[in-house]
């Protein structure tokens, strides 16, 4: 049968119509393009370079000069700095790190309670974690002093000698005691407070009439329900821990204002305040990127074994689906 | 069929006259996507108009003469200095100077961004003691002025000999930049006359020697006051103490380290002795986070071997107490040294306006300006006849840098011009010493002076 259809016809819906699932999708992807750009143009574009550049010899001055590998090998087998750099970042890290999870977890338990002024507190141990870095470095470099500062005038108060805090010897255990201060009120006790918050209360209950004491509701309800913000807070701050720069870098620079002229001398001389040093105090632009991409493959090598080892996580949700 | 095609599928006067949230998010999107787009493209677009360093000047500039801008990047230290003879400049020559003033602290990584973004200013300063001087000329990030100073007939004479060999030396004869400031390096020996005369010592003469030094120190220490403090902390400050010593750390063409030779033993142990055996001076783990001066102007420190920078500090400690300055003691063998550094004022070697750049340099570095530099900074700019003024004839301090000049040794840096790399290096072992965590013998010295030749060794920067 052949149909005619009359010129006056009401026009019909367009061959190229998309559906709706994909008018969906570049709705989506319209309102992403902003941030999109922003990650291509500022964060992938710059990686890129930056890989492009390890393989360089670069001053950011001149032009980049092609030399393969070997930035990699002086790295690894050239660069006296470069192991003992990388061994006192895992020394902090390994110090830093479970002292932090363990003490935010203990302040987010604290602060669980039901307090009068409970915001007050949780104001006042947020604080140190927004206090600017120099200002911190300034004010424990006072309270640190051998001779003048209240540190050791209490010590000495109990009969105790206090230590030159800043000395090579001292200085990690130092920086670490700095950072504990301001990382454990911070945005980690902040998740550990969220997650308690979100453990049914009945399951407390149910262990209480089961006759349950405090540590076994603690052991086996609490840590289970809330092991995966322990996880999420074991990797940010590992991360972080790994890339300590800016209260060492303002303890290294001393008082003269040369790297390295503080009394911790190499003491503090992490992965990372190495890198700005060569990228910024040396000019080996080329030299620091692939100093960079070394870190980022450890970093994700650290990482993907934390995955590879988080059987212990509980995620509720997943119950039963397996 | 989802609820959005229900929608659309049924005559609804209410979607007709208005609008669908899905229709609001599809047209806002665009918007921000277009509003995105167009702030990257007028970016783009702007940069390359910018590069040239002169912004809208460039175009103006080629336009008329009369309406030519140039731009600088200079740090904040000297900043009505650099404000005061810029605007003079603009009148008498009618080309605009623009300045963008940067914390001393933040300067270099500030100049590596714009020259490696290709957006530098037309002019920049840079100093030889953090070698940043030699690695703008060695890349040729710089504009070689060789030629102009032929062509005008520029009369270099004009500067201190040692000046102009820090900024040409290693290039040849080529220069880079003209010397707007300098000084001889931590070398004036500053003393607090009342301690002094309270711990019944004698005022410190400039024919005294290093082992008067000691001496000195040891007399005037008391309980929680020290004698002395060396500068230790600077390779352009150790340098010239080293000097005194006869033991120059490099080789006359900076290739060799020679930090272990025989007279370089006796002035590390003459170092080591201050610190660990007559302990006349504080451990750096002793000193409170202001370092040497505010120990000095808290008058727990007797003496101090300072730069010019103890200008800084002057008005604080005037009327507080009484203060002299010599010059820094002779060594064992009479030898008296200093060690010049320079600032230069540089122009960027793209620059769209070389004369009109080239100009501002003289500008800046003539003897009014010089003059003028050593009112409201720590000395004058660095020229002869600047330091011989009127203005500066009373001053002892200037006296004393004025007597270090002359007996001033040019920049003694790495010749592949790794100073930032050697100096981390060196300060950082060194430091074990002075703090007693190291022991004192000549392995150590061979050790260190083995890891400074492997840097001096590597290619240039």
């Amino acid at each position: 049968m052949t149909v005619t259809i009359p010129a006056s016809t009401p026009a019909r819906p367009s061959r190229f119509r998309l559906s709706s699932r994909t008018r969906e999708a570049i709705d989506g992807y319209l309102w992403l393009s902003p941030w999109l750009a922003g990650f291509l143009i500022f964060t992938l574009g710059p990686l890129a370079r930056s890989l492009y550049l390890s393989f360089t010899s670069y001053h950011a001055m001149g032009s980049p000069e092609w030399i393969g590998w070997q930035n990699y090998v002086v790295a690894f087998t050239g660069d006296g700095q470069f192991w003992p750099s990388l061994g006192r970042t895992f020394y902090y890290s390994v110090l830093l790190v479970p002292a932090v999870i363990c003490g935010a977890l203990i302040l987010a338990l604290l602060l669980n309670q039901p307090l009068r002024a409970g915001s007050l507190y949780r104001t006042a141990y947020f604080l140190p974690y927004v206090t600017p870095v120099v200002a911190i470095a300034l004010i424990w470099g006072w309270i640190l002093h051998p001779q003048l500062g209240i540190a050791n005038y209490l010590l000495s108060q109990i009969g105790i000698e206090g230590p030159a805090w800043l000395s090579p010897r001292w200085a990690i255990p130092t920086l670490v005691m700095m950072s504990f201060w301001m990382l454990v009120g911070g945005s980690r006790m902040v998740v550990f407070l969220a997650a308690l918050r979100n453990v049914p209360q009945e399951l407390y209950e149910a262990a209480r009439i089961d006759g349950a004491g405090k540590w076994h509701s603690f052991r086996y309800i609490t840590l289970p329900l809330i092991s995966p913000a322990i996880f999420f807070n074991l990797i940010v701050t590992l991360i972080a821990a790994l890339k300590v720069f800016d209260i060492a870098y303002m303890l290294m620079i001393g008082n003269q204002g040369g790297i390295a002229s503080g009394s911790a001398g190499f003491s503090l001389y992490f992965y990372v305040v190495k890198l700005f040093d060569h990228a910024f105090s040396f000019f080996e632009m080329g030299y620091a990127s692939a100093m960079a991409w070394i870190f980022l493959v450890i970093l994700l090598c650290i990482t993907a074994l934390q995955f590879r080892w988080s059987s212990w996580v509980y995620y509720a949700g997943e119950e039963g689906e397996g | 069929m989802d609820h959005d095609d229900l929608t659309l599928s049924m005559p609804q006067p209410k979607i007709q006259k208005g609008m669908s949230r899905r229709q609001f998010l599809r047209i806002s999107g665009l918007g921000a996507l277009g509003i995105a787009t167009a702030s990257l493209a007028t970016a783009c677009v702007a940069a390359p108009a910018a590069a040239p360093g002169t912004g809208a000047s460039t175009g103006s500039g080629a336009a008329s003469s009369e309406s030519v801008t140039i731009t600088a990047l200079v740090d904040s230290q000297d900043e009505p200095w650099y404000r005061q003879r810029s605007d003079l400049f603009t009148e008498e020559q009618g080309t605009t100077v623009e300045l963008e003033v940067v914390p001393n602290a933040d300067y270099a990584t500030k100049l590596q961004t714009n020259i490696a973004g290709d957006t530098s200013t037309d002019l920049f300063v840079a100093a030889t003691s953090n070698g940043l001087y030699y690695v703008l000329a060695d890349q040729e990030v710089a504009l070689d002025l060789s030629s102009l100073v032929t062509r005008d007939k520029y009369d270099l004479g004009q500067f201190f000999e040692s000046s102009i060999q820090n900024l040409s030396g290693p290039f040849e004869g080529r220069l880079y930049g003209l010397p707007y400031s300098g000084h001889p390096s931590g070398m004036h020996w500053v003393y607090n006359a009342d301690v002094t005369q309270a711990a019944g010592a004698e005022e410190p003469t400039a024919e005294a020697t290093t082992d008067d030094l000691l001496t000195w120190a040891q007399s005037v220490l008391s309980d929680g006051v020290w004698g002395f403090y060396p500068p230790v902390h600077l390779w352009r400050d150790i340098v010239p103490m080293a000097l005194t010593f006869d033991a120059p750390l490099l080789s006359e063409d900076n290739r060799t380290a020679q930090l272990n030779t025989a007279e370089a033993m006796v002035f590390w142990e003459w170092i080591y002795d201050i610190f660990q055996v007559s302990k006349v001076s504080p451990m750096l783990s002793e000193m409170p986070s202001g370092g040497m001066r505010d120990m000095f102007i808290a008058q727990q420190l007797v003496s101090m071997s300072d730069s010019v920078g103890f200008r800084s500090i002057q008005p604080t400690i005037e009327g507080q107490f009484t203060w002299g300055v010599v010059p820094f003691p002779k060594g064992p063998t009479g030898t008296r040294a200093s060690h010049v550094q320079s600032n230069a004022i540089m122009a960027w070697a793209k620059t769209e306006q070389p004369d009109a750049a080239w100009e501002w340099q003289k500008w800046m570095v003539s003897k009014d300006s010089a003059v003028a530099l050593g009112k409201v900074s720590a000395a004058p700019g660095e020229r002869p006849d600047a330091w011989a003024d009127p203005a500066f004839a009373d001053d002892p301090f200037h006296a004393v840098t004025q007597e270090l000049m002359k007996v001033g040794h040019p920049v003694m840096n790495p010749a592949n011009f790794r100073t930032s790399e050697m100096q981390t290096l060196l300060i950082g072992s060194l430091n074990q010493l002075w703090n007693g965590e190291a022991a004192f013998d000549q392995a150590f010295f061979d050790s260190l002076n083995g890891e400074v030749q492997a840097i001096l060794d590597k290619p240039n920067l």
